[in-house]
């Protein structure tokens, strides 16, 4: 074919163009490559990996334990630790900053602090102060300041409006009379700095108690500023009244985005979500300090624009399962002998009722497994599993001193005649030395198959039908035989069927809760097979009646 | 880190080294996999696989060229073997004439030439793409790459035919290239790049 230009200029553009590409690998890549080539200090090795959670939860114990900063003794009085707290609530003539010695609370100006009146809700910040040990006597009062130092000395400043450093954790006590609940704190302060992350807050009540550890969120326009706040405490988070409420906002949002709380939302939920926003902002700020060059920028780009993330075609679809199914086993037993009788005296014995001569009763059985299930279509789920199966069925009999000589009827390989062959054994049918009861069991390793088909459905409740092909290994089994005349029972581990099939069918009723979904309802599994091996001419047969428990959760 | 250093780093299974080493010449043998793989997963599949032989079979380079070269070459037998583990791949590269593509005009952003350059080669069926990157750009011949595909040179020699001229076409839809009657301004156009 000719070519529409000159080979050499055609191909060599391609490999100038091609050798100017470049793609920057994941750093995933040169992890897989480390640990293939250095499997001995893989990258990030478990240990790592370990110290960092253990290092997390210990930052986050220590950081959110603030009975150790602030708590109440028995004279009803607040004891802070040692160090210097500065409260922004203030007025501008006084002093910002109170120091804190061992145990008790002192300031180094105790009249201003001591001698305000608490204050209501609305009251100017400057009133904002008051004996502790009145606050709780007079029913209402709010305390807030921020730990600024850890020694008394550390930190001199007292000018509170320019240099609140609101990384470290601002304190707040809030204390509403005999009533537990957390007021919402509707404050006008002026704090020139942004705040940049939340701070902790405890309630106290009269009867000196902490009621709860809080957060504070405060935010921040360019007239007023105000705080808000929230209730940590799991259970009690309606605490915050949401009339009282009128600005709540992230403390880190730098611009003076703020959220009115409505009637109709939840303050804390206003708050949670602020709080989400900030942080996804935070690391879109961390990001695009980064540095990026125009070059990354535009293959990032256009990285995105090629591969986007194909969606998981089963993400949401797989789900775990865990069950556990206790049953009564049943049992049905068939004269199975097939062709002429080689002997002369068979043919009436085995005509015998073979269900009228035995005396078997039903025992206690129990399945458990874990599968896996791919919603296939909107109501059709497939599932795969493994399970453990024990059954057991007891026949009554007699144990005697003495074993007796019996024989076993079985078929010829191609069933076209049968034999006898000849065992003995101490266990009699109708009559003998002892009554005994014999446990005819067997473990088994099987590997449901199945599909669940959804019948109906009631918000989160759901009605399902389910069956499942169960290919099962008998690892260990106990099987007693009946005799060619039914008299005696045998036991013959070698006539078992290693290997069987079950069916299974269910109905189960399938409910949510928050992470789970629960299923409970009855089940039937049946042997396909029989217990023991066609040689013998008894065929065998399982049912499991059960009432099958699970559990499962979404991958 | 120079390369002598590096070498001799990755010769001791030096972990700096490799990493020094990787860092210099992951960028271009990415985009190498990239022309060759189906998405960037597949390519970054591609460079694990190969900068694990390049690391492991570090000893048996031979500083006759360049290294770049050496590894270059590594990485593309990795690739080639990735993809003949598909068997859509074998079927594919076997077929000399594939049905024509649909140019997807929305999908080639004018972000850099040289990666519009690169999509437009992705864009090609699997075999003439595979066919055009051994032949056009990593510069094996006919032979080697019906050695490497398991396929007869002639089918080689055809997938290139078609593979250039579709390239060509898809090319000029999105104007990198001028259409044939105005050959000297391509030229002009191509010498410009």
């Amino acid at each position: 074919m000719e070519s529409k230009y000159n080979i050499d200029s055609f191909e060599r553009f391609l490999k100038e163009k091609t050798d100017e590409f470049r793609m920057y690998p994941s750093k995933r890549v040169w992890y897989s490559i480390y640990n293939n080539m250095h499997p001995g200090n893989r990258l990030p090795s478990i240990s790592m990996c370990i110290i960092l959670i253990f290092s997390l939860l210990l930052v986050g114990y220590l950081n959110t334990d603030t009975s150790k900063e602030l708590s109440i003794n028995q004279n009803n009085s607040i004891i802070l630790q040692a160090g210097t707290y500065q409260f922004p609530f203030d007025n501008k003539n006084q002093s910002s900053q109170y120091v804190v010695g061992s145990n008790q609370l002192a300031t180094n100006e105790p009249s201003n602090f001591i001698s305000q009146i608490p204050v209501n809700q609305n009251s100017p910040a400057s009133n904002f102060s008051g004996k502790i040990s009145s606050i709780k006597n007079n029913a209402a009062g709010v305390y807030a300041g921020v730990q600024t130092t850890s020694s008394n000395n550390r930190r001199t400043n007292s000018n509170t409006h320019n240099n609140l450093n609101t990384s470290n954790p601002l304190i707040a006590i809030t204390a509403t009379g005999n009533d537990l609940s957390i007021s919402t704190i509707k404050k006008t302060v002026k704090i020139k700095p942004a705040v940049e992350k939340p701070i902790n807050a405890v309630a106290v009540n009269n009867n000196s108690q902490i009621v709860t550890q809080e957060k504070i969120v405060l935010s921040r326009d360019d007239n007023d500023e105000t705080i808000a706040i929230k209730n940590n405490e799991a259970g009690k988070k309606t605490n915050i009244a949401k009339n009282q409420i009128q600005n709540i906002s992230t403390p880190a949002l730098t611009t003076s985005e703020t959220i009115v709380a409505g009637n109709d939302k939840d303050a804390f939920d206003i708050a949670t979500a602020k709080t989400t926003k900030n942080s996804v902002q935070e690391n879109k700020t961390t990001v695009k300090a980064g540095g990026l060059s125009e070059t990354d920028k535009a293959w990032i780009e256009n990285y995105a624009l090629y591969n986007k993330p194909a969606a998981k075609k089963w993400a949401g679809k797989v789900s775990w399962q865990a069950y556990f199914t206790p049953s009564l086993v049943y049992r049905t037993l068939n004269n199975n002998a097939a062709g002429k009788y080689l002997g002369n005296n068979l043919t009436s014995i085995n005509n015998t009722d073979i269900e009228n001569a035995v005396i078997q009763k039903p025992s206690f059985g129990v399945e458990t497994g874990l599968a896996l299930q791919y919603d296939l279509f909107k109501r059709v789920k497939v599932k795969v599993g493994v399970q453990l199966n024990y059954t057991r069925y007891n026949t009554h009999a007699f144990e005697n001193y003495h074993p007796v000589a019996t024989s076993l009827t079985m078929n010829s390989d191609n069933n076209e005649s049968v034999y006898e062959v000849f065992r003995t054994t101490p266990f009699s049918n109708k009559t003998g030395l002892s009554p005994v009861k014999l446990h005819n069991e067997s473990y088994q390793i099987s590997l449901p198959i199945g599909a669940d088909l959804k019948l109906a459905a009631v918000d989160d409740i759901e009605w399902y039908v389910g069956a499942t092909i169960q290919p099962t290994i008998v690892v260990y089994g106990r099987s007693f035989l009946l005799s060619t005349d039914r008299r005696n029972y045998v036991q013959d581990k070698s006539l078992l069927n290693r290997f069987n099939l079950n069916a299974g069918l269910e109905t189960y009723i399938s409910f949510k809760t928050s992470n789970y979904t629960w299923q409970v309802g009855p089940q039937i599994r049946t042997q396909i097979f029989s217990t023991n091996t066609k040689l013998y001419s008894v065929e065998e047969r399982l049912q499991n009646y059960g009432f099958k428990i699970a559990i499962s959760k979404k991958l | 880190m120079t390369e002598e250093q590096m070498l001799a780093g990755c010769l001791q299974n030096n972990a700096a080294s490799q990493d020094a080493l990787y860092c210099r010449f992951s960028p271009r043998m990415l985009g190498v996999c990239y022309r060759f793989a189906k998405n960037r997963e597949d390519a970054e599949d591609m460079l694990q696989e190969g900068f694990i032989k390049v690391f492991s079979q570090i000893h048996q380079y031979r500083s006759e060229g360049a290294l770049e070269g050496w590894i270059r070459r590594i990485i593309v037998h990795t690739c080639i073997n990735v993809l003949k583990k598909n068997k859509k791949f074998s079927e594919s590269v076997d077929i000399i004439y594939a049905s024509s593509i649909g140019i997807r005009e929305e999908a080639i952003p004018s972000i850099m030439q040289a990666k519009e350059v690169v999509e437009c080669i992705r864009l090609l069926p699997l075999g003439y793409r595979t066919v055009l990157n051994l032949y056009a750009i990593e510069g094996y011949s006919h032979k080697e790459i019906g050695n490497m595909l398991d396929i007869e040179e002639s089918t080689s020699r055809s997938q290139y035919t078609r593979a250039k001229t579709m390239l060509e076409d898809v090319l000029i839809k999105k104007k990198i290239l001028t259409p044939p009657r105005e050959k000297g301004a391509a030229s002009a156009s191509m010498a410009a790049m």
